[in-house]
């Protein structure tokens, strides 16, 4: 049910066509040694949160090391990737619906697998399905630590959970996650909010062993605040995903990852003081604003659903000629095409599926 | 109009299949986030502009880039539409091979692949596009002399928004005459639109705005008219703005697209006009203060939404949820099912391949959202293949 219905063609095509997305390849494998590096000797690892880019083949160059599973946020994103060949996976989110809960418990016979709960009933449901079918699932227990979405708000009830999901067959307690939601370095009380967020989610884990449970995971954490998650002692797993391709919002934050993915468009009018390209918001993610120029500067941009004016002083580059634009949103400019360019050196050296487009579901 | 080729039926049979489950359950017993269409409003929508487009001297050619389905298209068509307009030459090969034989690119088409494309299509179909640069005309006549076909073009005039489009008769007049020199092209007349006055909620005001920028466009073709090259077509408006461009002489269709799905952008501008397009969503977390759904910006869109019901306000839209504030009154409880009124459905539209197509709160068909795009090449291949 998952995987799109509509695959894209099969052969790969010789010649890109705008709008298209091209992934800088060298790029893209330097921001994974630099998290490689950032890791090494903290004890924690990144189980990189592919819902980035739902593509395959980007998802299996951030493993390596001591990254060896990845985080999904919907059970076909998770059903992409296992038949793709991951086989450690963490669904980072709530599933509830009873045709999802059946999906979920058969991915767990294929592939290690864990999901997030913070409610008793759907433990419940998925417990039965997975002692129905002779599966294990792991769960981790969704704590809202900041960010006011799903998640139990207290130790308390944290508890309360975890003696539910313990005596539940089927089910293995494996810890807990929070998530903290993307903190810009102009947050008001950024490190406040950091903080706070990690200093409940210790809370949590504390009330948890003391009432005799086991705490292996603690999951959280996102790109934004990876030097924050790195430094905390009770964090254990940084479900970060930006960081490999990167938006440029975050550059301000001093990581070491630069923006390693473009979306490429055509010249398509050209008007004295400015250019409209093919490039729209039905191609681009425009949540954290419009795509921003590579290799010259505008005066202003303004995107519509299928084009983006560009105002800009001579020389105009030339209609029919192509311009790359660095997208502020990825997650959803990724989810909007069916494959991505891949370049090494500037060159265009293959083209992958972006096999998790849509599933949603 | 001619039956559906296999690129759409094939389309159609893959995600009738895929989808095979939901077919026959109520709305409830989907699973979720979903892209609802509701066949009855659909109707209704089609229905009140057929009637409206009676009263007035213009046709209507229905804009497809808003919904990418060619089974809404056909429908469109079926309620008196002339043709289709389209965003991409991608939307445009799909349209033709759904069936419908006048299809316009109301865009500019740059590039070898994409204007190859046009012109071989214009071998099976009636194609015309949008010009605003001598550059262009040149690359269209190349393609179309080289596969033997003839394209349609208009001039695009930039009626106030100041994207794309020439913007006098100055600019207007030597762009005319050299499409009616190029062989392969024919020189069909201007396509404008009005999209800055859709902005504009006020009805008196944007009728104005409206008004004004066709008194640009029609005084332009009345020049060329002048100069001996006469618009056969003259093509502009929108939802927001065809109760007045209609009737605006001198002006010979309209292009609206929203009117047949809506969303609550267009509902401000015409509210006459009925939700057929919805997002189904389930409550996955429901907290003291808030009910959390498992539809966000990735499939409602950057634009975001509201709850048909209950009236619930919202709290923030994430990427795979939204989030509603609630109290211990709220009826709703964790599984529950919602819909989400888009603000703006095209944004939804394009995180979605298929459309679950509901009569009386059942799902009766599942049709496809194509093209995907925004990049569709597969399709050239399957021209310059004689599929």
């Amino acid at each position: 049910m998952s995987s799109p219905a509509m695959t894209p063609e099969p052969e790969p095509h010789r010649v890109l066509s705008t709008p298209a997305l091209v992934v800088d390849l060298d790029l893209f494998e330097a921001n994974v040694a630099a998290m490689e590096a950032l890791l090494r000797g903290t004890g924690k690892t990144v189980r990189p949160h592919v819902k980035t880019h739902r593509t395959p083949e980007l998802a299996r160059r951030q493993l390596g090391g001591s990254v060896v599973g990845i985080t999904c946020a919907t059970v076909g994103e998770a059903e992409v990737m296992v038949e793709a060949g991951f086989d450690d996976v963490l669904i980072a989110n709530e599933v509830v619906e009873p045709g999802k809960i059946v999906r979920l418990a058969s991915l767990a016979r294929r592939a290690s697998i864990a999901v997030a709960v913070d409610d008793p009933e759907p433990a419940a449901a998925l417990s039965r399905e997975a002692s129905r079918v002779g599966a294990s699932v792991g769960v981790l227990i969704d704590v809202d630590i900041l960010l006011h979405r799903c998640g139990v708000a207290s130790a308390e009830e944290a508890v309360a959970l975890a003696r539910v999901i313990g005596q539940s067959p089927g089910l293995r307690l494996r810890g807990i996650m929070g998530y903290e939601g993307r903190l810009r370095l102009g947050d008001d009380d950024r490190a406040g909010k950091i903080a706070g967020a990690y200093a409940l989610m210790a809370k949590v884990v504390d009330a948890l062993r003391s009432s005799g449970f086991a705490v292996a995971v603690v999951s959280g954490a996102g790109t934004s605040t990876l030097r924050e998650a790195l430094a905390d002692p009770t964090v254990t797993e940084i479900q970060a995903g930006v960081y490999a391709l990167m938006e440029p919002e975050l550059l301000n934050l001093d990581l070491p990852f630069r923006c390693a993915v473009a979306i490429r468009g055509t010249v398509i009018s050209r008007h004295p003081g400015r250019i409209v390209l093919d490039i729209g918001r039905r191609a681009v993610g425009v949540e954290y604003g419009p795509p921003q120029p590579i290799g010259f500067a505008a005066t202003d941009i303004a995107i519509s659903d299928e084009h983006t004016r560009i105002a800009m002083p001579d020389p105009l580059p030339a209609l029919g000629s192509e311009v790359d634009m660095v997208p502020g949103q990825i997650r959803t400019t990724f989810n909007l095409h069916d494959d991505v360019w891949i370049s090494r050196g500037g060159r265009l050296v293959d083209r992958w599926p972006i096999a998790a487009r849509g599933s949603s579901q | 109009m001619q039956d559906p080729a296999p690129l759409i039926t094939d389309a159609h049979d893959r995600v009738r299949d895929h989808y095979r489950p939901a077919i026959g359950r109520a709305r409830d017993e989907l699973t979720t986030p979903a892209l609802l269409l509701d066949l009855e409003t659909l109707r209704a929508n089609l229905s009140l502009m057929e009637a409206g487009m009676r009263d007035v001297p213009t046709a209507l050619r229905a804009h497809v880039k808003v919904h990418k389905s060619p089974h809404i298209a056909r429908m469109e068509v079926e309620h008196g539409a002339v043709g289709v307009g389209c965003a991409t030459v991608w939307e445009a090969i799909v349209m033709a091979r759904a069936g419908i034989s006048d299809v316009f690119v109301i865009n500019e088409v740059v590039g070898p692949e994409k204007t190859r494309a046009l012109a071989l299509l214009a071998r099976e179909a009636d194609v015309k596009a949008a010009v605003d640069d001598a550059a262009q005309v040149a690359e269209l006549s190349a393609a179309a002399v080289t596969a033997g076909s003839t394209i349609g073009v208009l001039i695009d005039v930039d009626e106030g928004m100041h994207r794309c489009g020439v913007a006098s008769s100055e600019e207007a007049l030597p762009l005319a005459r050299r499409i009616a020199d190029a062989p392969g092209l024919r020189f069909m007349g201007l396509t404008g639109y009005e999209g800055h006055c859709s902005l504009e909620f006020d009805e008196t005001r944007r009728h104005a705005m409206a008004r004004e920028a066709m008194g640009l466009l029609t005084g332009i073709a009345t020049d060329l008219t002048g100069e001996g090259l006469p618009s056969q077509i003259v093509s502009a408006a929108g939802t927001g703005t065809w109760a007045v461009t209609s009737r605006y002489p001198g002006v010979t269709e309209i292009q609206p697209g929203s009117y047949a799905t809506m969303d609550g952008h267009h509902r401000g501008l015409d509210p006459r006009f009925g939700w057929a397009v919805t997002v189904l969503a389930t409550v996955i977390s429901r907290r003291p203060d808030r009910v959390v759904l498992d539809a966000g910006s990735k499939t409602v869109g950057a634009s975001h939404g509201v709850l048909k019901e209950p009236d619930l306000e919202k709290y923030r839209f994430d990427e795979e949820h939204s989030i509603f504030v609630a109290d211990d009154r709220t009826p709703l409880t964790t599984g529950d099912k919602v819909e989400i009124l888009c603000n703006y459905t095209p944004f939804a539209i394009g995180y979605f391949e298929a459309y679950h197509v509901l009569e009386e709160g059942r799902v009766v068909d599942i049709w496809p959202v194509m093209p995907r795009g925004p990049e569709s090449r597969w399709l050239l291949d399957m021209l310059e293949r004689g599929d």
